[in-house]
């Protein structure tokens, strides 16, 4: 459903952003990406949702060019976004009008928006929440306002920018499995992160470095085969200690992307 | 933090279920007879339309009282001026100024207006949530002719919308900032210079880079400056209209 | 010479509907040199504890002292500096120098005395001085946050108080900070972290703190949380308890992957050697 071919991209002040990406997302799958600070990958994103321009090369979104404006209202209705900073996305005084805030913009009617606001806040669990103001809400409750935002929205594509690293581990968990909810729903999820515990059950994981993609495999893979401190990127405690072990000659051990996993190989 | 001034609080009363436009133009109606009123007694009057307006509502007078408590030092200002400042029969005088008995009556009085003003703008509030308001707005804006200067009736509903948001989330970051640079010793008081420099630039910056967010987040969201629905629909129906005229007669003969 | 809480109740908006209680008689003792962790998730009442540390609050009842004075004394604010959470748009300075010579000068320091201060911080998070004629806006993330940490050093504070300092930075930057704070700790600077993530420096340091709600519901050495039970632990100290309860010989306390490493490895070793004569 994205197609990005030879994508580069520059800012206004001449600093490359994105040099000669490829990449293909497929409806359903499950991708994140990561990388250092700066090495690209928010640029990346904001370009799947129109709200960047290519300097070179081109998007597609279910077949439509970002390049052209007509387009747009089409593209950020398939792939939303959500933002690392949950205070400044809000739009809405309560709750509900908030969610409101994108299928109003569509222009549906009163009751097909009131229909949209209900299943995206049961979805997320928050019903209970319908009428209190965003910003009274704790992080986690914050950032599933703004997944259901999205949801309300029927996009086919939810990209995550960050969306976890401001919150405690609890609210943490609370909005990795709504994300999960929404995955079983066969929704394409995009999550953008510094932190890979959240890789280990993707499809794939992207790894990208000053505007490149340098690796693109499943989690599995790239742990193994990448030295991924090189990029800058936060590797989970247990897989670098599984992959000291292995190296320092338990080779019965392997690869152990998850707590369970290696107590398994060690229990052995 | 959210602020007492001016607070929805939202309900299911007559009040709340009316259209937006209804209680809008019910607001101007208010305010129109309120100036219009001259004495105790019609304000008094006004008072009680105000009281059982309130008991509808089903909002609590707290609510009410915290919209005024911010404005009680600037009314205790126009009252102290009005009670010198008017010529008439002195009561008492205090260094060298005399208060009058028509100082009293004219401060008393246009103090009472302002007081009755600001109990219908908090019950108006209170009663209509923020979108409903943006809505009501919007749509008694738009037959006026804005679009030829290139502006939408929706772009100015969102525009007011909008600033209702910014000022809680700019308060915020002037709290942190502020409370940052005490901890870095400065004193607003001592040196007042320093201080309007270092916490007028990273505040500019600060609303710069906060409305470049929500605009990316609008944007991201089809946001494109026309053609909005609204999940809260206004509707007007007979009990709207009828409601208003009823209101519209008990407050001229009121006066 | 230490920052002593005892009793201490605070409540937001006092007396209007509005009324908020964020601490519940709090009582802790943060001695000089050391490096403390304030836990708790968002919301607990830790950035409303660390703000009567200097005064920025003033408790409704109990009291704060700092080496003796009470916190809400003037010359508490230099003795103890504090770095709030996102300071993104924090820096206003036209250079670095100008923006670290703030607080020295706000506190009444001249000329050359400046001067001094300002080496002194750079000189502690071992930053070049051909930093201070730079731009603040043209640094990196991490770079941003270890001026914003120099400024507040600029005032030379015994107490370091930062609030989430780790937040948004990614694992380079995030190890640039930490071994900064040891650096700075080293030196005899008392370190009080705030976050809602202790997992991080939980080798580092000597004492944590947990907020929940508003009280505190723990204090001990990191040796001690882990074994706690309740409290958010890293994943290594998980692993490594979870094998002990299946009966195997290691610590339950470890929170750094080097060190669990070479307990496994230890519990582990016999077995490899097994393993190779066998082949």
């Amino acid at each position: 459903m994205i197609d990005i071919r030879d994508l580069c991209h520059t800012y206004p002040d001449g600093t490359p952003a994105l040099d000669s990406v490829s990449l293909q997302i497929d409806e359903g799958e499950f991708v994140v990406i990561a990388g250092r600070n700066g090495s690209g990958k928010s640029s990346l994103i904001r370009h799947i949702n129109a709200l960047l321009l290519p300097s070179g090369g081109s998007v597609h979104v279910n077949g439509l060019c970002t390049s052209q404006k007509k387009h747009h209202p089409a593209i950020r209705k398939a792939v939303g976004i959500v933002f690392q900073d949950p205070d400044s996305q809000f739009i809405g005084m309560t709750v509900e009008e908030d969610i409101a805030f994108g299928p109003e913009n569509m222009g549906l009617p009163s009751a097909r928006i009131k229909e949209l606001v209900e299943s995206s806040m049961e979805t997320m669990g928050i019903c209970e929440l319908r009428s209190h103001s965003p910003r009274a809400l704790s992080g986690g409750q914050k950032q599933k306002l703004a997944i259901a935002g999205v949801l309300a929205m029927e996009s086919q594509c939810i990209v995550l920018d960050e969306v976890t690293s401001m919150l405690d581990p609890l609210s943490r968990q609370e909005v990795l499995d709504a994300v999960r909810r929404i995955r079983e729903q066969d929704t394409t999820v995009i999550c953008v992160t510094h932190r890979l515990e959240e890789a280990v059950d993707a499809d794939r994981l992207i790894i990208m470095d000053s505007g490149s993609v340098v690796a693109d495999a499943s989690p599995r893979d790239v742990f193994k085969k990448y030295d991924l401190e090189r990029y800058g990127v936060e590797i989970p405690p247990v897989a670098a200690l599984s992959k000291m072990l292995a190296s320092a000659g338990f080779p019965d051990i392997g690869l152990a992307l998850t707590k369970d996993e290696l107590l398994e190989a060690l229990c052995q | 933090m959210s602020t007492l001034l001016f607070r929805y609080v939202p309900g299911n009363s007559f009040l709340h279920m009316l259209d937006p436009r209804v209680k809008i133009t019910a607001m101007l109606v208010a305010s129109i007879s309120i100036f219009m009123s001259s004495t105790f007694r019609e304000m008094a009057a006004i008072l009680l339309v105000f009281y059982l307006l309130l008991l509808i509502s089903s909002v609590s007078p707290r609510v009410v009282f915290g919209s005024l408590r911010p404005m009680l030092i600037f009314l205790a200002l126009i009252f102290t001026l009005q009670l010198f400042l008017t010529g008439g029969d002195p009561l008492f005088s205090l260094m060298g100024l005399d208060a009058t008995y028509q100082g009293l009556v004219k401060g008393s009085l246009l103090i009472l207006r302002f007081i009755l003003l600001l109990m219908f703008a908090s019950l108006l509030t209170a009663t209509t949530s923020p979108s409903m308001m943006t809505a009501g707005i919007e749509r008694m804006l738009r037959p006026l002719p804005s679009r030829k200067f290139g502006i939408s009736s929706f772009d100015l509903a969102t525009m007011m919308f909008l600033s209702l948001h910014f000022v809680p989330l700019l308060y915020e970051s002037f709290n942190h900032l502020r409370d940052s640079q005490i901890s870095r010793g400065l004193d607003a008081k001592k040196n007042p210079a320093r201080a309007l420099y270092s916490l007028s630039v990273p505040m500019i910056r600060t609303a710069f880079s906060s409305a470049e967010d929500v605009a990316v987040a609008m944007e991201s969201r089809c946001y494109q400056g026309h053609h909005r629905s609204s999940l809260h629909e206004p509707q007007l129906r007979k009990k709207d209209l009828l409601s208003l005229l009823f209101f519209a007669i008990v407050m001229l003969l009121v006066i | 010479m230490s920052i002593v809480v005892r009793d201490v109740n605070f409540r937001y908006n006092p007396g209007t509907s509005l009324e908020r209680t964020a601490l519940e008689d709090v009582s802790l003792s943060i001695g000089r040199g050391e490096f403390v962790l304030i836990g708790g998730a968002i919301g607990s009442g830790k950035s409303t504890l660390i703000r009567h540390f200097n005064g920025l609050l003033r408790p409704c009842s109990g009291q704060v002292t700092v080496d003796g004075m009470q916190a809400s004394e003037k010359k508490v604010r230099s003795r103890v500096g504090m770095l709030f959470q996102f300071p993104r748009q924090q820096l206003f300075g036209r250079t670095v120098f100008e923006e670290l010579a703030f607080g020295p000068k706000n506190f009444g320091l001249r000329g050359p005395e400046i001067e001094k201060q300002v080496h002194y911080a750079l000189e502690l998070l071992g930053l070049g001085k051909d930093i201070s004629a730079e731009s603040p806006l043209r640094l990196s993330g991490g770079q941003k946050r270890l001026v914003a940490i120099a400024g507040v050093l600029a005032c030379r504070p015994e107490y370091l108080v930062l609030d989430e300092p780790l937040s948004g930075l990614d694992a380079e930057n995030k190890s640039l900070l930490i071994s900064a704070l040891r650096l700075l700790n080293s030196n005899g600077i008392t370190i009080i972290v705030v976050s809602h993530r202790v997992s991080d420096m939980l080798s580092l340091a000597d004492h944590v703190y947990w907020l929940d709600r508003g009280r505190l519901v723990f204090s001990g050495t990191p040796a001690e949380y882990a074994g706690h039970g309740s409290l958010p632990l890293p994943e290594i100290t998980c692993l490594m308890k979870e094998l002990r309860t299946r009966g195997f010989d290691v610590r339950g306390d470890i929170f750094d992957t080097d060190e669990a490493f070479r307990e496994i490895s230890r519990m582990l070793g016999p077995k490899r050697v097994t393993g190779a004569t066998e082949q």
